[in-house]
Formats: C-alpha cells, sequence, structure tokens
C-alpha cells in the first residue's frame, strides 16, 4: 500500500515536472510574425487586413487605437495566414491608428495606419452661426463657421475650399474660405439697414443648410413729441394723450417695436410726473388725467439712456373758478358747493377738497379730505375731536383757497 | 430561609423589569432620533473634489475670433477633463453612463460603437492621461464653439482581456478638438488625431551628490513618531534635535511626507508650512533633506494617478529651490505592496511617478527606498541611485551589496535604512540588550566605512508608541520597533551613542 502511495506521487511528480518542461518549452520558443501587408495609407471606409506570415491564433490580439478609443480584436477564423481585420467604425475614423500584435500578453510587433478623410464620397457641410441677432451698422458681425466632413463625420483637410453666401435685399455676396484647424470661419458685417439676413455655405457640391440671422434697428436718434387733448381745462377727468413722431435710428431705420419711451411732466409747482408707452413702428403714445387746477406742464420724453425729445410746454385753464360754503347752524356741517365746471356744468365726481382748522392761536389742531360728489362735499366736524368754541376753517379745492370763522357749538 | 429567597428573586426581578423598560425607552429614542440629516432636507450645495487632475496648461496667445474668458476657459477645462475621464471609466467597465453629458451624439455613436465592440471581446481599458497642453485655435464669437489642439498628451493605457493584460503602453499623442457648448456642457464634437512632432527631451543632470560623505540617520521628533507635521508639531524640539545630530557629525537626515495627512491631491498648507519650518531649520544646521514622499500610500491604482502626480507637483516644485534638499525618495518600501497590490501594478505607478518628479524638478536626483537590497534592482535604470534598507544579519550583508552592486554596477548605492533593535524583555525572551544594538551598529559601520557606501541609520529615539499603521498590531513587532534609537525614550544615551561620538 505504501508503495503504491509512493509510486502515484512519484508519478504525478513526473508528470508536473513534465508538463512545466513542455510549457516553459513554448514560452522560450518566441514565435516571429513577418508583417505581409505593409500598406499605411488607407482612406477612411476602406477595408482594411492586417496580416502575418505565422498562423498562432491562440492567445493572439490585434490591439488598435485611434483617438476615440482602443480595442483587442481577434485573427479571422478560417484563414491560412494570421489576419486581422480593422472593424468598421477603427476603418471610418480618419486620422492615425495604432496597432500592436500581442501574443501571450507580450507585444510583438507594433505598426501604423494613416487614414485621411474620404472626401471622394460626398462631402457634408456642418454649419453654424451666432449670434443670430445684430444691430444695423455700428461693426456688429455674427459668425459663420463650417465645417465640411466626409459621409463618416471626418473634418476634411486643411485648405479644404468652401464657399459662403450671404444674402441681404437684391444683394448676395459670395466669399470663398479655406478650412484651417478643422474649421472654417468668416465674419458677417451687419448692414446700416435693418431686416433679415440669409447666411449658407456650399463645399464640392454640398449645400449647407439655411440661416437666418435678423438685423434690428441700432438705438434710436432724437425725437419730437406733440400732444392732443379734448378740453383745455384742468377738469381732473379728461385724459391727454402725448405722442412721439416716428423714432429712427441712425441709419433712419424705424425701431424695434416695443421700445420704451418715458414722458416726463414737471407741473408749475416742480412736481414729476411720469407716463410710459412702447413703440409701435416707431411711434410711442402715453396718457396723463388732467389736473384739477390751473397748471403750467412741461413735458418731455426719453429713450432712456439713447434718446430724447424737445421740450413742449402747456397750460391748462381753471375749470372752476369760485364755490360756496355753508355752515350750519351749530357749525359742526360744512357744506362746500355746489362745484361748477366751464360751462356751468355740475363737476364730475371725484374734485379733492381739503379742509384745515386752526385755533384762535392759529395753530392746525386737524385736516380732512373728501371728494365732490354731485358737485358738493360735505365735512362733519365731531364733538369728540374739536370741544366747542371759535375755530378757523380753510378749505381749498381747485387751488382756490378759502378761510372762514366757525364757531362750534 | 425560603422567603428570603422569595424578597431577593423579587427586588432582582424589580430591577431586571426596570432595566428593560429603560433599555427599550432607550432603544426607541435613539431609534427615532435615527435618519437623514436635518440639514439634508435643504439640499445645500455639496463641495465636490475633482478626482481626475491630469496637468493641464492652456496656450490662449494665438486665438482667432474672439478673446477668451478667464471663466469660460475654466469651465471649458472642466468639461474637457471630465470628458476624458467619463470616457476612460466608460472604456473601463463597458458601460455608457454620463458619455451623454461630456460628447455630441455623433461621437457618442462612435465611443458606444467601440465599447460594443470590447463588450463583446472581453476587452476592458484602463486609461490615464496625465497631462494636457491644449492650444486654443478658436472662439466663436457668439460664445459656442471653441476650437483647440491639445499638444502631447500623455496617456497610459493598459488593454485587458477579461483579467488577462494585453498590453500596456504610454503614449505621446496630440488631437484637435472642437468643443460646443450645449445645455450648458463644452461637449466634444470632433476628436482628431494629429502626429506629434517627438519633442526632444532634453538631457536631464541633476545635481551631484557626493555620496561618499553622507551620512546620517531617519528622522522622527521622539514624542510624534510617523506624525511629525501634526499638531503637536514643535520646532523647538526638532531644532535641538537636528543640533544633537550634527554634534554626532552627521550630515544627512531623511524625513517622510505621509500622502493622506498632507490632503492628497488638495494639499493641506499648514503641513507644508511646517516641512519648510523643518527644512529651514536642518539648513541652519547644515544638514540635508531626503524626503520621501507618499508615506502610507498604497492605493498605485491607475484612476489615482492624477491625483498622486498633482500631490508631487505641489510638494516638489514648492521644494525644489530649498538648499537644504538633498534628494526626493518616492516611497518608502513600495516592494512591501508587491504582494497584496500586484507587482506590475507598483512598478507601472513608480515609473511614471518617477517621471513625473523629474519633470517638476530636474534639479534633484530621485530614488526609491526599497525594503532591501534584492528588491533594489527593481527600476534601476528609472532611479538616479538605488536605496535599500538591510535590517538582517550583518554577516549577510556584504554578499547581499556585492549581488546587487553586481546588478547595478553604474549607479550610487545608499544603505537608507539600517539599525537594530535593543528590545530586551518578555517577546524576545530578554534575549536582547543595549550591548547587542552597539556591536551590530559597530560592526555594520565597519563594513560601510570600509566600501564607502552612504548610508542613513534607523534611528536617533527610541519611541513610546507605534502606530499599528507601521507593522501592524502584534504587540512584539511594536516591542521590537520601540528600541531602535541611539538615546533612549529619556533622550539618554545608549551604549550605541558613544560609537558615533567616537567616530565624530
Amino acid at each position: 500500500m505504501k508503495n503504491l502511495t509512493i509510486c502515484i506521487l512519484f508519478f504525478i511528480c513526473i508528470l508536473i515536472l513534465e508538463c512545466s518542461r513542455q510549457a516553459s518549452v513554448t514560452e522560450n520558443n518566441i514565435p516571429s510574425f513577418k508583417l505581409l501587408s505593409p500598406q499605411e495609407q488607407y482612406t477612411a471606409g476602406d477595408q482594411i487586413v492586417i496580416a502575418f506570415d505565422n498562423d498562432i491564433p491562440l492567445k493572439t490580439y490585434l490591439v488598435i487605437n485611434n483617438s476615440i478609443g482602443t480595442s483587442a480584436i481577434k485573427p479571422i477564423e478560417n484563414k491560412k495566414k494570421l489576419s486581422f481585420e480593422i472593424p468598421e467604425n477603427y476603418a471610418q475614423k480618419s486620422g492615425v491608428c495604432y496597432w500592436s500584435l500581442v501574443h501571450n500578453s507580450q507585444i510583438h510587433q507594433t505598426g501604423v495606419l494613416n487614414l485621411v478623410p474620404n472626401s471622394a464620397k460626398e462631402t457634408r457641410l456642418e454649419s453654424y452661426l451666432g449670434p443670430r441677432s445684430l444691430t444695423a451698422g455700428n461693426g456688429d458681425y455674427s459668425m459663420f463657421v463650417i465645417i465640411p466632413m466626409d459621409i463618416f463625420g471626418n473634418p476634411l483637410p486643411d485648405n479644404t475650399s468652401i464657399i459662403s453666401k450671404v444674402q441681404f435685399e437684391n444683394e448676395i455676396k459670395e466669399t470663398t474660405l479655406l478650412t484651417k484647424d478643422l474649421i472654417s470661419w468668416t465674419t458677417i458685417y451687419s448692414p446700416k439697414k435693418s431686416g433679415r439676413m440669409l447666411v449658407s455655405a456650399t463645399s464640392n457640391s454640398t449645400d449647407s443648410k439655411e440661416f437666418t440671422t435678423i438685423v434690428y434697428p441700432a438705438n434710436a436718434t432724437n425725437f419730437e413729441i406733440s400732444y392732443t387733448r379734448n378740453h383745455k381745462y384742468a377738469d381732473g377727468n379728461q385724459v391727454i394723450t402725448f405722442k412721439t413722431t416716428q423714432l429712427k435710428d441712425e441709419f433712419g431705420n424705424s425701431i424695434s417695436d416695443g421700445t420704451l419711451v418715458t414722458f416726463i411732466v414737471t407741473n408749475s409747482k416742480g412736481a414729476k410726473l411720469k407716463a410710459q408707452g412702447t413703440t409701435i413702428n416707431g411711434i410711442a403714445e402715453a396718457r396723463l388725467l388732467h389736473p384739477v387746477q390751473k397748471e403750467i406742464w412741461e413735458v418731455k420724453a426719453f429713450v432712456l439712456g439713447a434718446a430724447e425729445s424737445q421740450k413742449i410746454t402747456l397750460n391748462f385753464e381753471a375749470s372752476i373758478i369760485d364755490f360756496e360754503i355753508n355752515i350750519s347752524k351749530n357749525g359742526r356741517t360744512i357744506t362746500i358747493g355746489p362745484l361748477k365746471g366751464f360751462m356751468k356744468q355740475l363737476v364730475p365726481d371725484g374734485i379733492p377738497i381739503d379742509l384745515k382748522i386752526f385755533d384762535t392761536n392759529d395753530k392746525e389742531i386737524n385736516s380732512f379730505l373728501t371728494s365732490s360728489i354731485k358737485g358738493e362735499g360735505t365735512f362733519l366736524l365731531s364733538q369728540d375731536f374739536l370741544p366747542n368754541g371759535n375755530y378757523k376753517i380753510v378749505l381749498e379745492t381747485a387751488g382756490i383757497i378759502k378761510s372762514r370763522t366757525v364757531l362750534l357749538k | 430561609m425560603n422567603r428570603n429567597l422569595y424578597r431577593v428573586f423579587l427586588v432582582l426581578s424589580f430591577l431586571a423589569l426596570n432595566a428593560l423598560i429603560l433599555f427599550a425607552i432607550s432603544s426607541v429614542w435613539s431609534y427615532l432620533n435615527t435618519g437623514a440629516d436635518r440639514a439634508s432636507i435643504l439640499h445645500l450645495q455639496e463641495e465636490k473634489s475633482s478626482t481626475y487632475l491630469p496637468k493641464i496648461t492652456w496656450d490662449i496667445s494665438t486665438i482667432k475670433g474672439r478673446p477668451i474668458e478667464k471663466q469660460t476657459l475654466s469651465e471649458i477645462e472642466r468639461d474637457y477633463l471630465r470628458a476624458w475621464q467619463v470616457r476612460n471609466i466608460a472604456y473601463e467597465t463597458n458601460d455608457t453612463y454620463g458619455l451623454t453629458d461630456y460628447y455630441t451624439d455623433s461621437i457618442r455613436v462612435k465611443i458606444s460603437k467601440i465599447i460594443k465592440l470590447n463588450t463583446t471581446n472581453g476587452v476592458t481599458l484602463k486609461t490615464t492621461t496625465l497631462e494636457h497642453h491644449p492650444k486654443l485655435d478658436f472662439y466663436s464669437a457668439d460664445g459656442k464653439m471653441v476650437v483647440f489642439t491639445d499638444y502631447d498628451v500623455r496617456q497610459y493605457e493598459e488593454v485587458y482581456q477579461h483579467t488577462i493584460q494585453l498590453s500596456k503602453s504610454q503614449r505621446i499623442i496630440s488631437f484637435k478638438v472642437i468643443l460646443l457648448l450645449e445645455d450648458g456642457f463644452w461637449r466634444i464634437r470632433q476628436f482628431v488625431e494629429i502626429p506629434t512632432e517627438p519633442k526632444k527631451i532634453a538631457e536631464l543632470t541633476p545635481k551631484k551628490i557626493t555620496f561618499s560623505k553622507l551620512k546620517g540617520l531617519n528622522y522622527y521628533p521622539q514624542e510624534t513618531p510617523w506624525d511629525m507635521f501634526g499638531k503637536k508639531f514643535k520646532a523647538s524640539i526638532i531644532n535641538n534635535d537636528f543640533k544633537e545630530i550634527t554634534k554626532l557629525g552627521l550630515n544627512t537626515i531623511r524625513v517622510f511626507v505621509p500622502y493622506e495627512d498632507f490632503g492628497k491631491a488638495a494639499i493641506d498648507i499648514n503641513k507644508i508650512a511646517k516641512l519648510k519650518k523643518t527644512l529651514d531649520l536642518a539648513e541652519k544646521n547644515n544638514l540635508k533633506v531626503v524626503i520621501t514622499l507618499f508615506d502610507f500610500y498604497g492605493n498605485y491604482d491607475i484612476k489615482d494617478w492624477t491625483l498622486t502626480n498633482h500631490h508631487a507637483e505641489y510638494i516638489v516644485s514648492h521644494f525644489k529651490n530649498h538648499p537644504a534638499l538633498l534628494a526626493w525618495d518616492v516611497k518608502n518600501e513600495p516592494d512591501l505592496d508587491f504582494e497584496s497590490r500586484g507587482k506590475d501594478k507598483v512598478l507601472s505607478w513608480l515609473q511614471q511617478t518617477i517621471a513625473s518628479i523629474k519633470q517638476f524638478d530636474s534639479q534633484h536626483q530621485v530614488t526609491i527606498g526599497w525594503s532591501s537590497p534584492e528588491a533594489a534592482i527593481n527600476l534601476n535604470d528609472e532611479v538616479d541611485f538605488v536605496s535599500f534598507h538591510f535590517y538582517k544579519k550583518v554577516s549577510e550583508f556584504s554578499e547581499a551589496y556585492a549581488d546587487l552592486k553586481k546588478e547595478v554596477p553604474n549607479k550610487p548605492l545608499m544603505l537608507q535604512e539600517f539599525g537594530y533593535s535593543s528590545y530586551d524583555g518578555v517577546w524576545n525572551v530578554f534575549t536582547g540588550s543595549e550591548e547587542d544594538q552597539k556591536e551590530y551598529i559597530e560592526a555594520m559601520l565597519q563594513i560601510l566605512d570600509e566600501k564607502k557606501i552612504p548610508y542613513l541609520f534607523w534611528t536617533l529615539h527610541d519611541f513610546e508608541e507605534i502606530p499599528t499603521s507601521v507593522v501592524g498590531r502584534l504587540p512584539w513587532k511594536k516591542a521590537q520597533q520601540k528600541h531602535f534609537g541611539i538615546l533612549d525614550s529619556n533622550l539618554k544615551p545608549k551604549p550605541v551613542y558613544s560609537i558615533f561620538k567616537e567616530r565624530k
């Protein structure tokens, strides 16, 4: 039994030794691979086969690498020689493609393939235009970039010629461009007129798509304003409309719709009123309510930061010339009115009436504000606030001031 | 009696019940207090640290179209590098995740085709790029397209079939690239490799070192071994130690820069300041310093390379002009990681790190601190001088040294670590002694003098605490490690001290 074990062990030992010897024999025997396909220049899309005169398909790979990535491919089966077919996606990519023959994790041979873009077949144009809006004149420009490519999307070599075309109104301009650093580009300056500009390119009888750049008018130049109103009276009810002339840029283009125009009104007390309007076809309008008392307005309009109008002055005549005051017996109900307008008509509701109350020492102790209803305004002076006694009251409406002395009971 | 037992039982069960209730309440309480951090409701922006940091230098001097803004350039750089990173990961995992953000449709299709092919063939790639030198050619008026040429990209790639490595290669390549700004991402539209002019590599001639006169030690402060630049850093202690070292007639020290401790790729400037202080003090005391980088680093993964290079670049370029600097030691005993990380992986990392360090500093010599003379044969072509450690018997030294000299006849050899522990205790059955240490060192020094071998011994002090990361948890190893000093932990000279004193 013991002998048998020893025998078996012995055999195993011999087997192992033999195996390792065998292995080492193959390890040491470095196979030689002779390249049979010396061609290095290819056109993208060609079928590329790399062949060697040895046939050890086992553990042999071709590692290929280009700018996109790296792969390891197995040899083609059923071939006498060891040959590898470069996969389509590598064969279609222009540029440098490296290969190295790997057998048993050892690099045996390396090589380089140069693939040029396939310009014979159709050319594709990829084009970019931006910015897509310009201001007329003033040296504003957009940039037109064209990348000519072959059918597989490889950029064509430097100095490929491209014709860029720019249409504006009746004029079509053509420029010949040469590619450099994969692209060709040109600047397209805006014309002095506003409108639409169409841009396209052609190379090798392939046309690009059409691009549009909108040329917007430049900034507004100074302009004039006018006004229209129903009547000249300060009735606090009618609306006055201010209007600009057509706003234009320095090249005579009507400025873009929606440009904001601000009208600033300065009244006789120096207060500022503001109204705004946006342009349509270069014209802006804004409205304001008539004042309630005699006024002189100075009006000026601005396109902020760009242009302004002349200053115009307009007068409002008083609509209410006088008013009556009725004081009740106990002095605690004060009625003003009826307020009458320029045609002796009752004024529209809402004319403000101001009442100030002073004590005997001329010190203001209270004030009230109401507005007219049907031409009249009423104040009720409560005992809670104003004890019995002598007071001076001052009433003001439509710029007319009247005062009375009252005895509150 | 029975009654007493009954009472005891009652009291105990009462206590146990209370304990159980308390435990239950606390469990419920702690359960209710677990969960997401409340601040997470706010969806605050997270600081993301970059994980791909190849060296990138832009040339914007000849740009056409329009000038580029600094902000845009940094966005282009970020997206371009991420494009590389997601592609590297895509080829490693054969998964197209993330490509959509950084590649336009047409190029993504091309990458997907390769991924499909590689999946069929079981091929995966490990790729990284270490350097980019893009030169901007064109930036469009509307700011939506940029064309540049990325010159001399240093790319390293390993090709695997299943788990077998087919090949590895390092290439210098150049590309023409078109990026388009889409949805806020700069995406790669075209990527064409162009022929690279082989650059003339200037012959690097680092400063000469007078090896024959070089002698010194591996230095850690007594109280903070393996944590030299930590919170307890004290310049006065280091200064005193350096004075002591100079007094012994030594002229060189070796210090260690731990990779993680120094902030990995995001360098901690406080630590840099402490290292600078140390070098300043060394200069003051006429000591030269060998700086050992990447201490306690153990990843070596290709994905980590740009980060380690970034780390090395900062430190190396920061100190390359310091007068106290003698040489760069890439890593301490990297051969100990051969087994756990793979020899190939470690060597590849070392090789590229040496190349990078030489690029950052062509003035100083570079070495690797191999743990034994046998290991020191590795990469002897790449280093400027060969460093090895020796802790075996004195009698074995001459032969080991001769073997190494035979393998590496043309480069200076340095015994970068040797020493003897005077530990005498339970773990070595009281067989060690300070006299043995003296004997060992004396014998070693005799050989070293004879053969004119430059040396750095281990070490100045005995240490009281040895971190687990140094020699592991085993108490007998730790105990040994504590007693390599020529001064004991109370800074009293041990017998071996006298040798140095006399030799001076």
